[in-house]
């Protein structure tokens, strides 16, 4: 069960429009290594997770993740408050603008609406943490990417907030993984597979 | 059949539920003072069956894992989707 708070994770205060900006930075709302990707990943894979620790820590980066939605959003509404005819046409945001005008669609920064496609689900300790690990690096590379291409501070310092999150989930997957080599049944399991969590199997 | 006497988390979710049928009512009808003073009523009794449920099995929400427990409940307890936390 989730329950709303009526604040966002880190605050979003973005003085002057920029369509431009917009249009690449909803790409970590409903691209690839979005957002919405992330927090549907960890939620999802809480499920058949074989530690309570790591289940933990799904839910709470998931949630997280949901607050990251949120601001993502906030950053392109205030990005694109107020725009002129002129500023939609010349700064590339008319292909987004004609089909959901200022609205928050998540969309990659190509135009491909979400796809659960870029996202994986496997049901197996190592495979899911492994790909969790790739996905923080991804998102981070992306809020890497979007810093390199814009200036205004007010947009900024809010991504670089985003950005560190990445860094720290990185580290706690990390953790997560050490947990599942180390503290399941064949101890210090190596090669990072345990066919003994398939016990639920009925031949 | 959901019988509470087997399930102590049912006497939370009731008041819960109860809770937010009358936020969404209050949402359509922010000034109706009656539905507003049963939010107030519902909301000392849900927050007494959390208070409840919680010293007897565990931390519901991370923010109250934080008192009267030895250690961090939050991920030592199961689960909702697992058999024995229904």
């Amino acid at each position: 069960m989730w329950m709303y708070e009526k604040k966002l994770q880190y605050p979003v205060k973005i003085k002057n429009s920029d369509p431009s900006a917009a249009k690449i930075i909803i790409t970590q709302l409903g691209g690839p290594d979005g957002e919405m990707g992330a927090a549907t990943r960890y939620l999802n894979q809480r499920y058949t997770m074989p530690d309570r620790r790591i289940i933990g820590m799904l839910t709470d980066i998931g949630t997280e993740e949901l607050g990251h939605e949120e601001m993502i959003a906030s950053i392109v509404y205030q990005l694109t408050r107020n725009l002129s005819e002129a500023q939609i046409k010349n700064s590339g945001f008319d292909t987004y603008f004609v089909d959901h005008t200022t609205g928050i669609y998540p969309q990659a920064a190509s135009g491909v609406p979400f796809s659960a496609a870029a996202l994986e689900v496997k049901g197996d300790v190592f495979a899911d943490i492994n790909e969790d690990l790739a996905a923080e690096q991804k998102a981070r590379v992306t809020y890497d990417n979007i810093l390199r291409l814009t200036d205004d501070p007010d947009v900024r310092d809010a991504i670089k907030f985003l950005r560190e999150r990445e860094i720290v989930h990185y580290q706690r997957f990390a953790e997560a993984l050490g947990m599942a080599q180390d503290d399941f049944p064949d101890k210090k399991n190596f090669y990072a597979f345990n066919p003994s969590f398939d016990k639920c199997m009925k031949k | 059949m959901i019988n509470e006497r087997m399930n102590p988390i049912f006497e939370v979710q009731k008041y819960e539920f109860v809770l937010l049928e009358t936020n969404l009512y209050l949402d359509s009808h922010p000034d109706d003072q009656e539905a507003l003073e049963y939010f107030r009523r519902m909301l000392a009794l849900y927050k007494d069956a959390k208070e409840k449920y919680e010293a007897k099995c565990g931390p519901i929400t991370p923010d109250s894992t934080g008192i009267g427990y030895e250690r961090w409940e939050w991920v030592m307890t199961p689960w909702p989707w697992e058999l024995e936390a229904n």
